[in-house]
């Protein structure tokens, strides 16, 4: 690496651990001349855009690249320290999306106090419980990298994954639900929606119930993502409540792709703790972490939607600096004036009749 | 053609009545749908199989197809009052543009014309009157045949495709069966206003057809389920795989064990272009951009990607271009119509993933529309078999021989419907063979791809004679 690129990735550093209001818009365009200048590919698709970093005088303009590109292309501006795959298709690891991270300081610098601030605004450390893969079960999988620095950073001793080659151990974990219930040990269980959809079937049907003790808390990620599950976000989190007994200001859903070095999280737990709300209410609201843009965009003309009404999310990150920070996502949402909602995604909007499932599309592209 | 609308998206049997109601929202057109229960249903059906037994198994075959020449003859005149209806209603409901609409119910009803129905009975069942009494068989002389239809037949419509459903109410009819149509919430229209034309040219039907709704899947609905699925001899599912698997289990756990199901699952469909039929670009290619456009390609005949041979006078990539020309005229007289957000992000995705291959070098040129997603044509190097995000986004790939196309379907075979192929004479047969070897049901120029003749072997299957049960009697 030479000093141009140091100076470009302390800089970002920098303004994760202390965003300074006003710079973000400087600091954006910078990040985008660097990433024009060190990635070809990026660099020829701005150019076909008619956007070089000369011409370019607003965030708003860099040219956003499609997270499905990153199944491609591989986006990088420098030989990474770790490359972050999405989960497999039936084409196998060719077409899995890639993203490189040059720099993991930054990537850790932009999990850590997001979600100390969206997870833990109590400053309760409860002991951690992943329902996901260790990261030598899923060596590709950001999440668990994720998993393991939040683990590192706030949990004690031995992290406790529950999901090993042969899938979910079901009964390991609700033999630690029960010890967490014995022992009066609040806990923090994070991990994949299916896997928490999972336990919650199984708690059903052996008529169990848990009652965790205050202070647990959930973070779950992913969705359904296209399965067939007839299950509302709002039921979904009734039956954590019923049970696991964690009400619903403490169940946090984190919105996060491989292809992203940031993450975004509900504010409901944040905003019962520093008590900007009593009543839990429906839409919660994603929050946009300084380092984060995020903006709605009509899909047919790439404009601005105005708040409040329904778009695809871009996202601008300067925690990928290392890669492209302009993200076009295949997700749907609206803004409001604090945070955002993740309404849908493109792959599981319904296809009519006899043609293919749109997300069996795009499971095999 | 604004303005609020209430639409009645239902028939019934005139003895039954109906006191509760639900209503779909679409835009300004509002359906009317009937809250049924179990009880209500099962008066249906026994309104059905008395009609069936009083009226429908007495109507010589000849007689029935008079009565369908004679509805659809209405239909394909402008100011018909139902086409008028569906032509007002049914772009609100599907998102088609009018323009779509209208073509596209002419095409589909022009096939239904009695010389038609005529030619379909006589090459399935060998004899167009085997479904009205015993006829002798040639190959046997001790034996006579007749055909029996399903006393009431429940049709599961899909609505991918407006006016789809006319075709299930008219094999039903065919085959002498009353018939029970769960009609689709995304196209509750043709099927109902087509039955509505055939009582008033038929008076004695009002009893022989019912069509109604009910959500498929939720629990609320099962009773209703069972009285349809377990009364009916037959039953055919029209729609998605999950939903063609859930009838089919329907259908195993209510229908006895001589009860029939037919289902017609998710399908795609491809086009061949041989190089010598590329001298003369703009036929092929103006027929390649209709089998394209016609009904947002949405159809299960609607081609995803088009093979296009190299070596000719014109390369692949030129086709795509002009291709990409003629998907651009269309747009004016055969606007597509209205798309939701999520998948206008995913069209813009695709796109944009091309684009991105395209700037970095590969061998990938995007043509698209110059706003929005309206159309998209992808030239793209690689022969990979690629499914499309449909509503007028097609691949075209250069194959130095079009023999090779049939292996690189092998992964899709169970969902093979059609191919649209422009070759010379010579190599059409072998490579029908070789297509039909790997799942496809049906080869057709290129064009004509969106014009299945009736009984066209849909997923394989034929028309009206797997809706039959055959009787025999041997002389003494």
């Amino acid at each position: 690496m030479n000093r141009k690129t140091d100076s470009v990735y302390d800089e970002v550093l920098e303004f994760i651990r202390q965003p300074v209001h006003g710079k973000f818009e400087p600091l954006a365009l910078r990040v985008f001349a660097f990433q024009f200048e060190r990635n070809p590919s990026y660099r020829r698709y701005c150019e076909a855009k008619d956007k070089t970093p000369a011409g370019v005088g607003s965030w708003r303009e860099i040219p956003a690249v499609p997270t499905a590109a990153f199944k491609e292309i591989h986006f990088a501006c420098d030989r990474p320290e770790k490359v972050f795959f999405t989960s497999g298709t039936s084409q196998g690891p060719a077409k899995r999306g890639r993203h490189s991270v040059p720099r993991l300081e930054i990537y850790r610098a932009a999990v850590l106090p997001n979600f100390a601030a969206h997870l833990l605004p109590d400053g309760l450390l409860p002991r951690m419980l992943f329902l996901t893969g260790s990261p030598e079960t899923w060596p590709h999988s950001s999440l668990a990298h994720m998993m393991e620095l939040v683990h590192q950073e706030y949990g004690s001793g031995r992290a406790d994954y529950y999901i090993d080659g042969s899938g979910l151990n079901i009964d390991r974990l609700l033999h630690s639900l029960s010890e967490a219930c014995e022992r009066d040990e609040p806990v923090i269980l994070t991990g994949v929606t299916l896997a928490f959809h999972q336990i919650l079937e199984q708690v059903r049907n052996h008529r169990l119930s848990f009652r965790l003790p205050p202070g647990s808390r959930i973070m779950d990620t992913g969705g359904f993502k296209g399965r067939k599950i007839d299950l509302s976000k709002i039921e979904l989190y009734q039956r954590y409540e019923e049970s696991l007994g964690i009400p619903q200001t403490h169940i946090v859903n984190e919105y996060g792709m491989t292809e992203m070095g940031s993450q975004f999280y509900d504010n409901v737990l944040a905003d019962h703790i520093n008590g900007a709300s009593d009543d839990f209410v429906f839409p919660r609201r994603k929050r946009v972490p300084p380092w984060v843009r995020t903006r709605v965009v009509d899909p047919e003309t790439l404009d601005d939607r105005p708040q409040g009404s329904t778009g695809v999310l871009r996202h601008f990150d300067l925690a990928n600096c290392g890669s492209v920070s302009a993200l076009q996502t295949e997700d749907i949402g609206r803004t409001f004036a604090d945070g955002f909602e993740v309404t849908g995604r493109a792959s599981g909007s319904e296809a009519r009749g006899c043609s293919l499932l749109v997300e069996e599309i795009l499971r095999t592209q | 053609m604004t303005g609020p609308f209430t639409f009645d998206g239902f028939f019934l049997p005139p003895p039954i009545k109906i006191s509760n109601f639900t209503a779909l929202s679409f835009g300004p057109v509002q359906v009317r749908l009937p809250v049924l229960t179990a009880t209500t249903l099962s008066d249906v059906v026994n309104q059905l199989l008395a009609a069936q037994d009083r009226y429908l198994l007495g109507q010589p075959t000849a007689a029935l197809v008079e009565i369908i020449d004679a509805a659809v003859a209405r239909w394909l005149k402008p100011d018909d009052p139902a086409r008028k209806i569906a032509e007002r209603v049914l772009p609100n409901i599907t998102g088609l543009s009018p323009a779509m609409v209208r073509v596209g119910l002419t095409r589909m009803l022009e096939g239904y014309r009695k010389d038609a129905l005529y030619r379909v009975l006589r090459q399935e069942l060998g004899d167009d009157r085997i479904l009205d009494e015993f006829r002798p068989r040639i190959e046997d002389p001790t034996r006579l045949t007749r055909a029996v239809g399903p006393r009431v037949t429940s049709n599961i419509l899909a609505g991918n495709i407006p006016g789809l459903g006319i075709a299930d109410v008219i094999s039903t009819l065919l085959t002498k069966s009353a018939c029970l149509c769960k009609v689709s919430s995304h196209e509750p229209v043709s099927s109902v206003l087509f039955a509505q034309t055939l009582v008033q040219i038929e008076p004695r039907l009002a009893n022989c057809l019912a069509m109604v709704a009910w959500s498929g899947g939720r629990p609320e609905s099962q009773s209703l389920e069972e009285v349809a699925i377990g009364r009916s001899e037959l039953v055919v599912a029209t729609g998605s795989d999950e939903a063609v698997a859930d009838v089919r289990l329907a259908a195993a756990r209510h229908q006895t064990v001589s009860g029939r199901f037919i289902g017609h699952g998710h399908r795609v469909s491809l086009g061949l272009i041989g190089r010598e039929a590329l001298d003369d670009l703009k036929p092929v290619v103006q027929g390649a951009a209709v089998d394209v456009a016609m009904y947002d390609q949405q159809g299960c005949l609607s081609p995803h990607l088009f093979y296009v041979e190299t070596g000719g006078n014109h390369f692949p990539r030129q086709f795509a271009k002009t291709l990409a020309e003629a998907m651009a005229r269309l747009e004016k007289d055969l606007p597509r119509g209205t798309v939701d957000t999520p998948t206008s992000a995913q069209l813009h995705q695709i796109r944009s993933v091309a684009e991105i291959k395209q700037a970095d070098g590969e061998e990938v040129i995007v043509f698209g529309s110059e706003t929005g997603t309206l159309w998209s044509v992808i030239y793209e190097a690689d022969p990979t078999f690629l499914l499309s995000p449909l509503y007028r986004t097609v691949r075209v790939k250069p194959i130095d021989d079009l023999a090779h196309v049939p292996p690189l379907l092998e992964p899709w075979r169970p969902y093979l419907q059609a191919t649209g192929l422009m070759v010379s004479e010579s190599r059409r047969l072998p490579l029908a063979e070789a297509l039909g070897r790997a799942g496809i049901n049906r080869v057709c120029p290129i064009g004509r791809m969106q014009e299945p003749p009736v009984g066209w072997p849909q997923d394989g299957k034929r028309f009206i004679a797997d809706r039959l049960r055959w009787v025999d009697l041997e002389k003494t």
